[in-house]
């Protein structure tokens, strides 16, 4: 029974990671011209050939940094646990307020605009060229708490590791000094 | 064998082993600091669990283990064997406390990872993770780099002789100074001198794409780390592609290369023998190697029109072949695209690469261009004895630290290894095929784990079976000690079972 | 002393700048392959 579970579950892996790779393709390659309903990060990256030059709208988490170069900046999405490099202008990256790191969910972005599989202006990325980006949701700070217990165990941890290895010195030391 | 005289065995390599782990509790100290210089209490806590609970073990190890100088050949490799195992284990604790992993086999495969500098990686939303976090990663691969054995060398044995057989059993064999204490330490000023001096150029390359001074010192910090250990962790989920600079690439890019030479090598050119660097034959093999693969990736990728221009393709195909060349592992490229979009000929040239990998007694995995280098001399050697009257005696000469000639026992062990390695690369592609994958993606995928490399075509994810996570653990480890500590611990286990039964006897 | 010291620090400064040349070395002669290719199929 377990092992059928298994075996099931394996399949189930494997499976979705065909469909990644190779089929979302064909399915989705009709979806692509609607600028209305926006294409998942993941679904972009599995089938770049087809969406390839056109124009599309995605959406996703702002994370790490703005990287500002010259009047344009970089700032990558992260959308269904794949992210992609949005390429927009200042005044567009001005908007976002949060971005996501660790204790903090960036602003859920909406961004326009044409992508490319092998962007000829920026050494082949696949990448977005935001022609309007809009900020969906505010993102925010979610204070990561201390867990007491763990501290606790930590410490106790730390002072029996301690006193062992003093121990551990000491019968060294009486071992090269005999 | 006596039962005795196994327990006394026993004993020794838990006592070594046991120094080995306390080396690697110490090093919690440091993504400890960092989380307390944040403020990160939560993450300060995961580290204090992580640093007391090896700190225990180790020490208790070493307590009921006996030290002294008894400790011989077989013990040195077996030691090395498993404190890599239980390192792996004891490391993963931060990992699994962090709760971006799936399950604590998803914890130990980072680990494991992150100490032979393969840099596949199975945490779960990367770029959510804290600093700290990212801090043990790329630490564990900096130190796994230069060897956690060395490290616990350079820190707990003495002057005086032995323990070579420890630095052997991890894939180092070459001796730069006739103590071992003294190779150990001059491995580490080397590592340390490029540390200082590649975080500080990374740095200003970071703040000059856009990060700001903090973080961009934490990313010059860890990609640093990851270049130089040729490891190829990352802390964002898009590995090098997260920056968007081709400066960036560049900057990394020398310093995996310098990274994947041999220590001997950077010993002597640091002394003043840069001439070294044209006339080695092994940074010979490697440059011969990666044109030679260069053109056939090149031709694969033009051939089917992947990329636009001149700065798309080396951005994107020459970096990909050196970052697997030298087995870094570092991308500017999604996992997909190898599959969707590069075509076979450059994936294949690629595969190739990974299986050569960098220089011998480096930080590097695969094959090592020193053993590509003997075969292809002893190929030549072996042709001229058959074009010459058998009575004649032909000697091969080479330059390796001064001129050589080419001895039939160094043949036979480089082939003996690279065999070894062609035997688990096939079972890691076999067990891929398995698992349901298309061959092709099995074959890289396998041939990324052995060589120690981390370029992914998207199979080491946290869905993959968990069979095939443990045949990847398996082959980064066989792969990084070279097998003979492997073989060497096979052979004292069966030895254990045979005692056994001559004892019941 | 003060002497050797100097001298073993200028080898090693000598010594990173050649490794760096020669890694940067090792980069032009691919990117030399990929223009030639690409001249060649292109």
């Amino acid at each position: 029974m377990l092992g059928l579970r298994l075996w099931i579950r394996r399949r189930i892996a494997v499976l979705l990671f065909m469909a990644m790779v190779f089929e979302v393709a064909g399915q989705t390659a009709g979806k692509t011209d609607s600028g209305a309903h926006p294409v998942s990060v993941a679904q972009l990256i599995a089938s770049t050939k087809e969406y390839d030059g056109k124009t599309l709208t995605i959406q996703g988490e702002a994370i790490g940094d703005v990287m500002t170069r010259g009047d344009h900046a970089w700032v990558n999405i992260l959308g269904d646990g794949v992210a992609i490099g949005v390429w927009m202008t200042d005044k567009q990256a001005s908007q976002i307020h949060e971005l996501g790191r660790y204790g903090s969910t960036g602003d859920i972005l909406q961004v326009s605009g044409i992508f490319h599989r092998a962007c000829p202006d920026h050494g082949g990325e696949a990448d977005i060229h935001a022609t309007t980006v809009q900020v969906l949701h505010q993102g925010s700070k979610n204070a990561i708490g201390i867990k007491p217990g763990r501290l606790a165990a930590g410490l106790g941890l730390c002072v029996s590791g301690g006193l062992l290895a003093l121990f551990w010195r000491r019968r060294e030391r009486k071992n090269m000094s005999s | 064998m006596s039962k005795n005289n196994s327990l006394k065995d026993m004993r020794i390599i838990l006592y070594y082993t046991g120094e080995i782990l306390v080396g690697v509790a110490l090093l919690n100290i440091i993504p400890l600091l960092t989380a307390l210089i944040e403020g990160d209490a939560a993450s300060a806590a995961d580290f204090t669990v992580s640093l007391g609970a090896t700190l225990t073990l180790g020490a208790g190890l070493a307590l009921l283990g006996t030290g002294g100088t008894r400790a011989g050949w077989k013990h040195g490799m077996v030691t090395v064997a498993f404190s890599w195992l239980v390192a792996m284990i004891v490391a993963a604790i931060p990992h699994w406390l962090s709760g971006h992993f799936g399950s604590y086999l998803d914890c130990v495969f980072d680990v494991m990872s992150g100490f032979t500098t393969t840099g596949l990686t199975l945490v779960q939303d990367l770029d959510h993770v804290s600093d700290s976090l990212n801090m043990w990663r790329h630490l564990l691969t900096f130190v796994g780099g230069q060897g956690i054995v060395v490290l616990a060398l350079a820190i707990f044995t003495g002057e005086g002789g032995g323990g070579y057989d420890f630095y052997v059993g991890e894939g180092k064999d070459e001796r730069l100074f006739p103590s071992v204490l003294h190779t150990a330490k001059a491995i580490w000023r080397i590592s340390l001198l490029y540390l200082v001096l590649g975080t500080f150029v990374m740095w200003i390359v970071c703040i000059s794409i856009g990060l700001n001074a903090g973080r961009g010192f934490l990313h010059a910090l860890w990609i640093f780390m990851s270049s130089w250990s040729t490891g190829g962790f990352a802390p964002m989920s898009q590995s090098i592609l997260y920056y968007h600079s081709r400066l960036f690439e560049l900057v990394t890019f020398i310093f995996f290369v310098i990274g994947s030479f041999n220590f001997a090598l950077h010993a002597a050119v640091l002394k003043g023998e840069w001439k070294e660097l044209l006339r080695n034959l092994e940074t010979m093999s490697f440059g011969t190697t990666m044109s030679l693969l260069s053109f056939f990736t090149a031709w694969g990728l033009v051939k089917f029109h992947v990329y636009p221009n001149l700065v798309a393709l080396i951005s994107k195909g020459f970096y990909q072949l050196a970052s697997a060349h030298t087995t870094t592992g570092f991308m500017t490229i999604y996992p997909q695209q190898f599959v969707t979009e590069w075509g076979d000929i450059a994936i294949l040239a690629v595969i190739i690469a990974m299986m050569f990998g960098g220089s011998a007694c480096s930080t590097a995995g695969g094959f090592k261009g020193l053993r590509v280098g003997i075969l292809f001399k002893a190929l030549i050697q072996d042709t001229k004895r058959l074009l010459r009257p058998s009575s004649s005696i032909v000697i091969q000469k080479y330059h390796y630290h001064g001129e050589r000639s080419l001895g039939e026992q160094q043949v036979r062990s480089a082939a003996l290894v690279v065999l070894m390695y062609m035997a688990i690369f096939a079972i890691g592609a076999l067990a891929g095929c398995m698992a349901g994958y298309p061959f092709l993606l099995s074959v890289f995928e396998s041939a990324s784990a052995t060589g120690n490399v981390g370029l992914t075509v998207g199979i080491s994810s946290p869905s993959m079976p968990a069979f095939l996570k443990i045949v990847y653990i398996f082959n980064m480890w066989a792969g990084r000690l070279e097998f003979m500590a492997i073989l060497a611990s096979a052979g004292f286990v069966a030895s254990l079972f045979k005692g056994d039964r001559h004892a019941r006897a | 002393m003060i002497r050797e010291l100097r001298d073993g620090a200028l080898a090693t400064a000598w010594g990173v700048f050649a490794e760096i040349a020669f890694s940067l070395l090792l980069g032009l002669l691919g990117c030399a392959i990929f223009l030639l290719v690409l001249l060649i199929l292109g």
